[in-house]
């Protein structure tokens, strides 16, 4: 049995301890907000954050995860400042890439809370677009870190 | 297994408190004063408190309002500037665990040990770091405290800097890294120096550099550093040590994919952001599974475009070798952890074992690390 806290809540789930941390959200915990891309780590669709950190959750062993702090787009309430700046901006077309880019711009703007163009290139570089949303991305990545720093 | 198990030790940290103890342990017991441990930093091993950190005293309070306040904290109901320490610590705490803890510190005595006489000389300035990384600085796995002893001086600097100014443990990171930012908080550069040679004053005596024992002729020790060098250049090391800002992939010298370069953790997407401790699945992931402490080579250990003379010297540089004489190399090449990824990467491994590499190196300094022309 594993112990895990997800959103704050403490969640247990009996599954083997290298099965990915994505598997465990969206089959068992049916949080099916992140979503499955590549499995390899080389599209940044499963992207959630563990201790504030974003990480690639299709490769990532739940035995890794143990009480440590997972969080998922759901965990955002959906009135993030940053989910916000995606409605204003219109930023998703399919949207199945989102929840990752919004995890993603997350991470950075909680390290660089004024991102030059360049450092957002560079952030979000491992999070792939298909519908190629990528100038809608940075403007909202903007605003939300303008609104964030204006609180 | 064994990285990511070290991983888990260190993230699940200070405040995931290992041991459960039932409401009737004596006040006492030892599992209670190791989870008291985790408070000692800030309000002393007696709760007598320590003001220059704003630690209170509170070996004087009763249980009921020690446990009041604990809850409180764990309801962020207490949001200040000075309780994101307070917040972080008791964030994994059960019920039992909140009222064994208040009835531990409650039967405290403030008045066995007065307050330091502040932070002054170096072991005071340690003191504080005591609580959690051992007097000794062994560290103390079972809190996720790391071992400091024989941590380079400007490692343990750049660290204390970042956690003080912001750049490490922000809110959000992991509980560990939150109270080490809080620990920080107050530290003048000053006191960092003294608490960085603190650390290396804990260090047994060693007698560098070890003299050469000559029991290898100049001519092995040529060969043998040829042979290094042909590890040091192969791509398990040099993709990591490249001559620019951009880590390499695979064996044929391309460059990583993703836009990733030696700027990318100060944007949020770290090493570890992709490649994982351990394999997940059946092995669905083809990266190679990174140390949680991977990052691009510092610029005085770039290991790409130097010639065997060039990177003989530069390994030998003390300056940036962390006071390494060549003896002191071949122990570090035999021990470094990260170092020992290369060999367990799941990629074709440097032309040498481990084990022969740490051979090539003993000869090399055997023979008084001599450097081809």
């Amino acid at each position: 049995m594993t112990t895990l806290k997800i959103n704050g809540e403490s969640r247990q789930v009996d599954v083997p301890d290298n099965m990915p941390l994505l598997w465990v959200l969206r089959d068992e915990l049916k949080l099916t907000g992140t979503k499955f891309g590549c499995g390899i780590a080389q599209c940044g669709a499963c992207t959630v954050h563990i201790d504030g950190r974003a990480v690639r959750s299709c490769v990532t062993p739940i035995g890794a995860v143990q009480g440590r702090e997972v969080t998922t787009i759901e965990g955002l309430g959906g009135d993030h400042a940053v989910q916000q700046a995606w409605l204003d901006h219109a930023v998703p077309q399919c949207g199945y890439c989102q929840s990752g880019q919004i995890m993603q711009a997350i991470s950075l703007l909680r390290h660089a809370p004024d991102p030059s163009d360049a450092e957002i290139d560079r952030a979000m570089a491992g999070n792939i677009c298909r519908c190629a949303t990528y100038p809608r991305i940075r403007e909202a990545i903007r605003a939300a870190a303008k609104s964030l720093r204006e609180g | 297994m064994q990285h990511w198990k070290l991983a888990l030790g260190a993230a699940l940290g200070t405040l995931t408190f290992a041991a459960v103890a039932g409401a009737a342990d004596p006040p006492a017991s030892p599992d209670m004063e190791l989870q008291y441990g985790v408070c000692v930093s800030c309000h002393g091993a007696h709760g007598e408190g320590r003001p220059e950190l704003n630690g209170p005293r509170i070996g004087d309070l009763d249980a009921a309002s020690i446990e009041a306040a604990l809850r409180a904290y764990r309801a962020d109901q207490r949001t200040g500037p000075n309780t994101l320490p307070m917040r972080a610590a008791v964030a994994g705490l059960s019920d039992a665990q909140i009222a064994d803890l208040s009835t531990y510190v409650a039967g405290l005595d403030p008045e066995q040990r007065s307050p330091g006489p502040g932070v002054e000389g170096g072991e005071e300035a340690y003191a504080t770091c005591a609580g959690c990384h051992g007097e000794d600085a062994k560290g103390n796995p079972a809190i996720g405290a790391p071992a400091l002893l024989n941590q380079s001086p400007s490692y343990l600097e750049s660290s204390l800097r970042d956690y003080r100014d912001g750049a490490r443990g922000a809110p959000g990171s992991s509980p560990n890294a939150m109270t080490m930012a809080a620990m920080s908080q107050a530290l003048s550069d000053a006191q960092i120096e003294q608490i960085v040679r603190h650390i290396g004053s804990l260090r047994p005596e060693r007698t560098p550099p070890k003299a050469p024992t000559g029991s290898a002729t100049e001519q092995e020790g040529l060969a043998a550093f040829n042979d290094i060098y042909a590890v040091v250049t192969s791509p398990r090391c040099m993709n990591c040590h490249p001559d620019g800002d951009t880590p390499y992939q695979g064996d044929d010298g391309q460059l990583h994919t993703q836009g990733v370069d030696r700027f990318s953790p100060n944007s949020g997407l770290h090493c570890s952001t992709c490649h994982a401790a351990t394999p997940s699945g059946d092995g669905l992931a083809p990266l190679p599974p990174a140390d949680p402490i991977w990052s691009l080579a510092p610029k005085a250990m770039v290991f790409e475009n130097r010639s065997p003379a060039e990177l003989c010297s530069q390994l030998l540089d003390v300056e940036t070798n962390g006071g390494r004489g060549p003896v002191e190399l071949t122990e570090h090449v035999a021990g470094d952890h990260l170092l020992q990824t290369s060999w367990h990467s799941g990629r074709t491994p440097p032309p040498l074992t481990h084990q022969e590499l740490v051979a090539r190196f003993e000869t090399w300094a055997n023979a008084g690390a001599p450097c081809p022309e």
